[in-house]
């Protein structure tokens, strides 16, 4: 436990909605649907309300891990496991959330070179972006938390753009619901997870919350807000395009902005992508953020110096991905890994926990 | 403090990495057109406008032959580059082009990111290229006025919608096929000729303006412009915003499909050439609204079911009506499903007078 923490650093109870939330979306949402659709069809709306409440299963699982003192994952992994095989599994933890960011800033730079600057170097957005996180980090926690609540409320009306394809739209595609066996819910839910996963935050940031025990509905808001948003943009893409139609569109959500009209621009993609600059930003702070708070407690180097080095690791492995196959490959292995992690490790550290408190009453 | 000052000075240092496309510069096309050109290649004409800062815009067309249609771009060798196709208004193609297939061409639209989805995709009676080129008297340009020409007949007129999304989506989906406007050219003058039907991406019929109107009203509810009926007692009336609510039933999909239209008709009546417009006239017009419907619609239906193509979307319609839908079997079902059209027209208001 940090004793040194001062009360004015830490955040209010309700600001945990927006860093769940805003550490959820990222790229995925621009172009999950087609993923989803493969297996669940015209059922596949069904399968995000599904994860939606495992994931609220996950929020309740990480409350009760967290709900005995002021500490974070890192602290518990080393009191449960003992210092090797704790820093092994903190290790490990850094290097997913390392390869978070790395996944969210390439996959959106190839966004920005596939669909506006094509002659665009990739180091060239990857460092101003760097830079600005080292920036908020310098802040600290409250100021990641001030940025993912900007980037959330600046590009909520986003959501209205889903009018424009909803009129062209026909919602017949929706029917029959319920036309799918079990196991192409279940292979949706699974495929599903990589679009949830940032949760995992809430881990770390625990105890920078004031009152962390009352932050508990505003996590179950964070988790919500996403399974609403998620749920649209599901409805919208089934009604929008044909199945086939669908498994082509690389970034579907993109391409079903090209039929918004505005009277002052021909393509709001543009628009749109520019304003998504503010949707992936806080992702990237929140996962460097969380890597060298494990870094400092792991490897006891001072934060303002491992986040130099993190951000040099992610900025490295950038440039190194030219292409869209190993940009797929990397979006695969961190949609595994987090696979696991909420459904491996999270589930199993919930069991030993509650165990661990058990024994620990009787002795 | 220090992050600041690197900030500002990296930002300042990055200026200028992309290439800039300034618009006065960059010739912006809104219309191209395909052609069968010689030896399997294909001919691709566009009009250009290239803005003077103080004149009046001026337009110039272009032809070359390649095999794709990025291709046609090297072909352009007396164009400024890089073209500019994200104002593209209306594709278009000529009658021997659409009859082997389109998609080829249009795979390069839906491809670029820059390219739009709302743009029209038509076809042309006869050569497309030759209505691009010829010195029509529009002020605005041959592909912007196409591009109003089509929007209001679909917005105020009697054609269904469409687009390059809709062609698209019809184009992938199941148990759907894509139709797309078919315009004529007359000396100094192009127009709207009807619809050109299309199996997958290859022209195999086409429907008239007449039919056109029937077949935007049983397609799905719309809204369509003035329609003209001949009465037999050889008087006319006209037929207003005209409003239609569309129902497909389809039974037992999966065995012995049976597909009901069901079309309730709301229209006003802006003419009529008979003396006064009673009750009875009245009932009489609707009467023969519906039985005209009816007919040309069971007439294009069968037409249709003969072609192999489901322009209508009755496929998908029995998919969204059926579990465990098989759309192979209902491919070999289709020609011969019994598809009935009932047709119920409402005369709402008759203008100022009777």
């Amino acid at each position: 436990m940090e004793k040194d923490k001062q009360y004015s650093l830490l955040i209010s109870p309700f600001l945990i909605m927006f860093v769940i939330h805003s550490n959820q979306i990222g790229v995925g949402i621009l172009g999950f649907p087609r993923y989803i659709e493969a297996f669940a069809g015209n059922d596949s709306w069904i399968v995000v309300l599904i994860t939606g409440t495992v994931f609220h299963v996950f929020i309740w699982m990480m409350y009760r891990i967290l709900s005995e003192g002021n500490f974070d994952i890192v602290d518990l992994n080393n009191k449960w496991f003992g210092k090797w095989i704790g820093s092994i599994l903190n290790c490990a933890l850094m290097l997913y959330l390392l390869l978070g960011a790395t996944v969210i800033l390439r996959t959106f730079i190839e966004v920005i070179q596939a669909w506006m600057f094509p002659e665009l170097a990739t180091w060239i957005p990857a460092a101003i972006y760097l830079l600005l996180t080292y920036y908020v980090l310098a802040g600290g926690f409250r100021t990641v938390t001030g940025i993912c609540f900007f980037g959330v409320i600046i590009p909520i009306w986003l959501a209205f753009t889903a009018a424009s394809p909803a009129k062209l739209s026909s919602f017949s595609n929706l029917l029959p619901i319920m036309d799918h066996s079990l196991m192409d819910f279940v292979s949706g839910t699974k495929q599903m997870t990589l679009s949830f996963l940032g949760a995992e935050i809430l881990l770390l940031a625990y105890p920078f919350i004031k009152k962390p025990k009352n932050s508990r509905i505003w996590a179950h808001m964070g988790v919500g807000l996403t399974t609403i948003l998620y749920t649209m943009v599901m409805i919208v893409s089934l009604a929008f395009y044909s199945s086939g139609q669908l498994q082509q569109s690389i970034w579907s959500t993109l391409i079903a902005w090209k039929v918004v009209e505005l009277p002052f621009v021909e393509r709001f993609e543009y628009i749109g992508i520019t304003f998504w600059c503010f949707v992936i930003f806080p992702n990237i702070c929140l996962n460097i953020w969380g890597a060298s708070r494990v870094g400092k407690k792991v490897l006891h180097i001072k934060q303002k110096y491992f986040v130099l080095i993190l951000i040099t690791i992610v900025f490295t492995v950038c440039i190194l991905m030219t292409n869209r196959d190993q940009i797929d490959y990397l979006n695969t292995l961190a949609s595994k890994i987090g696979f696991y992690f909420y459904y491996i490790y999270l589930p199993f550290i919930f069991l030993y926990s509650s165990i661990w408190r058990r024994v620990k009453k009787r002795i | 403090m220090k992050y600041i000052i690197s900030l500002i000075v990296l930002s300042l240092s990055l200026t200028g990495c992309v290439n800039e496309e300034i618009i006065d510069q960059i010739p912006i096309l809104f219309i191209v057109g395909y052609d069968k050109g010689e030896e399997g290649k294909v001919k691709g004409t566009i009009s250009l406008q290239t803005f003077d800062p103080n004149q009046e815009v001026d337009t110039q067309s272009f032809v070359a032959e390649a095999y794709t249609s990025k291709g046609l771009r090297n072909q352009l060798s007396g164009l400024p580059k890089p073209i500019s196709i994200g104002k593209m208004a209306v594709i278009l193609f000529g009658e021997d082009m659409a009859e082997e297939g389109i998609i080829n061409m249009l795979d390069s639209f839906i491809r670029d990111p820059a390219a739009g989805r709302l743009t029209y995709v038509a076809v042309v009676e006869g050569s497309s290229g030759d209505l691009i080129t010829n010195e029509f008297q529009y002020l605005q340009g041959i592909g912007p006025f196409l591009q109003n020409l089509l929007k209001q007949a679909v917005d105020h007129g009697n054609m269904p919608e469409n687009n390059l999304h809709l062609f698209d989506y019809k184009y992938h989906g199941e148990g759907m096929d894509a139709i797309v406007p078919l315009l004529s050219q007359k000396e100094s003058e192009v127009k709207i000729s009807g619809l050109a039907l299309l199996d997958d991406d290859k022209m195999v019929g086409k429907l008239n303006l007449d039919e056109m109107f029937m077949f935007a009203l049983i397609q799905k509810s719309s809204k369509t412009g003035l329609y003209e009926l001949a009465l037999p007692d050889g008087n006319y009336a006209n037929l207003q915003t005209i409003k239609s609510k569309v129902k497909y039933k389809v039974s037992n999909a999966n065995t012995a499909p049976s597909v009901d239209i069901i079309v309730e008709l709301n229209g006003n009546i802006v003419e009529y050439t008979g003396e006064e417009l009673t009750k009875e006239s009245k009932s009489e017009i609707a009467q023969t609204m519906e039985k005209k419907i009816e007919d040309n619609g069971l007439r294009m239906v069968k037409m249709f079911q003969e072609l192999g193509i489901d322009p209508l979307a009755i496929g998908d319609h029995a998919r969204s009506q059926t579990r465990n839908f098989n759309f192979s079997k209902w491919y070999d079902l289709y020609p011969n499903v019994p598809i009935m059209i009932d047709v119920k027209v409402n005369i709402g208001e008759s203008g100022i007078i009777d």
